[in-house]
């Protein structure tokens, strides 16, 4: 019996072969993140988070990332909804195309946006006559974020969304609740894990924005320069600051990242069970 | 009293249905699959369009001719569906308060466990459906359906799902309920024995049409298709046709 067991002992080369990619992987994609926390003595990054140019751009950050993703969810989970419910000519395509940014160079969707929103875009006249000002604003910071931010909560949530069954909607319906009820009270909380999912990773695509935001919005300080753009106007000359900055960030994301493996291990939130 | 008047493409499945159905009986519906069964009850219930008409009482749910067509919601309907939908995110005791949102907001919890007691269940009040047993999640079902005090009752396979011992059970549930309830019922089942002791009359439908409609003996003694005598034979065989005397 020992004969075929003999061959199992030692690992085979393609299995070497496996463990190998995944260290080479796991090597390459943590050692840049650890190197931040690791180069920098912990006093040296608390100093850094004392210089008031870096603290104003993580307000600006949380700030203007906030209001995107609270406009994103507002408006993306009604859309998404009857992307995912309701048939109608062209849904694919319109489908299609609110994803469109996803893949979008981000300094691309930048330009985009000033060609559309900016004072001699396609909107401009109409914006102006509104005393709307959105190039080298906060509120054009916004504007960014939420263009490129919007397709991650979309996708979710319209995937979500298709997965509900059709007979707990109609149950819904026949139960005396209207459309709008049904939307809120059932459709929301069965779709509930996969929105806080993308809640998460929009919120973790906006905080981390810099092309669009450069682009349309510019980088004043206190004004539209968030974290990411604060990193590279201070890069060349106050290094610890730009440290702490960072550090902060990969805190913020990892505990997003961190917050999304919770969550889809978790089947189901019981978010409107109260 | 429910009017049934159906002709139309719903869903892809063509309809024609005529039928009539007295307060208090219970029409049991049974047919190949895709033949239309669970279609009809949609169509009552509202949650399938159709062409035709239907009224239940005094009141006009459906007239496609004068474009009536009142929403699912403003049917008086309770629905039992197959795999009964229980929401998964509220507790046994919400599942059947949610269609009590017309009472005020103290009364629900009360008039919810009033009626599960009905069914024996008030010890799974706080249960989520996932952790019910098949049975459980019927009466649950049950009494969800009930909660509104319909006017008409569409039973969609209500005993499929569950195992030979607890459907011996859920039937006998059944069976009482639809002695207590005083509106027109309509079940669709797969089980000749079901149909024949739950229903007061038994309706086959083929392709989107009552092919035939009378008491179990009578579709057991003179089938009018293929279907239906196949449907019948493995009862008469094992010499239970139901609780209709021989006409």
């Amino acid at each position: 019996m020992s004969a075929p067991l003999k061959g199992l002992r030692r690992p085979s080369w393609f299995a070497l072969l496996l463990w190998l990619a995944l260290v080479l992987a796991l090597a390459f994609l943590t050692l840049p993140v650890l190197a931040i926390f690791l180069n920098t003595a912990p006093g040296r990054l608390l100093d850094g988070l004392s210089d008031p140019q870096a603290l104003e751009a993580l307000r600006l950050s949380l700030e203007t990332s906030a209001i995107a993703v609270g406009a994103i969810v507002l408006v993306g989970t009604p859309a998404a909804f009857l992307l995912a419910r309701r048939p109608f000519p062209g849904r694919a395509a319109v489908s299609t195309l609110v994803e469109l940014p996803l893949v979008l160079p981000p300094v691309v969707a930048g330009i985009g946006l000033l060609e559309a929103l900016g004072p001699h875009g396609i909107l401009g006249g109409v914006l102006g006559d509104l005393q709307v000002q959105l190039v080298l604003q906060t509120a054009g910071v916004v504007v960014a974020l939420t263009f490129v931010a919007s397709p991650f909560y979309l996708r979710l949530a319209q995937a979500a969304f298709a997965a509900v069954e059709q007979s707990h909607l109609d149950a819904s319906r026949t139960l005396g609740r209207g459309q709008a009820a049904t939307f809120l009270r059932v459709a929301v909380p069965l779709a509930g894990t996969s929105l806080v999912t993308g809640v998460v990773l929009a919120w973790a695509r906006a905080l981390g924005e810099f092309g669009a935001t450069l682009m349309f919005a510019g980088s004043f300080q206190g004004v539209t320069q968030t974290a990411p753009l604060a990193i590279y106007d201070r890069f060349a000359v106050a290094l610890p600051s730009v440290l702490a900055l960072s550090a902060i960030l990969v805190i913020v994301s990892a505990s997003l990242l961190l917050a999304v493996k919770l969550l889809s291990t978790t089947p189901l939130l019981g978010l409107a069970a109260r | 009293m429910l009017r049934v008047d159906l002709a139309a493409a719903a869903q892809q499945i063509e309809l024609d249905i005529q039928l009539d159905l007295p307060a208090g009986r219970c029409l049991a519906l049974a047919g190949p699959s895709g033949a239309g069964k669970t279609t009809l009850l949609r169509c009552i219930a509202g949650t399938a369009r159709a062409r035709g008409r239907v009224v239940c009482g005094e009141e006009l749910w459906l007239d496609s001719e004068r474009r009536v067509f009142a929403r699912p919601e403003q049917r008086s309907c309770g629905f039992v569906f197959q795999d009964y939908a229980l929401f998964p995110h509220l507790s046994a005791w919400r599942n059947v308060a949610y269609g009590l949102h017309e009472l005020p907001r103290g009364a629900r919890r009360a008039r919810a466990l009033e009626l599960l007691e009905r069914f024996g269940m008030t010890h799974r009040a706080d249960a989520r459906p996932e952790t019910l047993s098949g049975g459980e999640r019927q009466r649950v079902a049950l009494a969800r359906a009930l909660a509104r005090r319909p006017q008409v009752l569409l039973l969609d396979e209500p005993l499929s799902a569950l195992d030979a011992r607890t459907r011996a059970s859920a039937t006998e549930t059944l069976e009482q309920v639809l002695r207590e309830f005083a509106a027109p019922t309509l079940l669709v089942t797969h089980d000749f024995q079901e149909a024949s002791r739950l229903g007061d009359e038994v309706a086959i439908i083929e392709h989107g049409t009552i092919i035939q409609r009378g008491p179990a003996t009578q579709l057991a003694q003179a089938p009018a298709s293929d279907f239906v005598a196949h449907f019948t034979a493995e009862a008469i065989a094992s010499g239970r046709a139901g609780r209709q005397p021989p006409i």
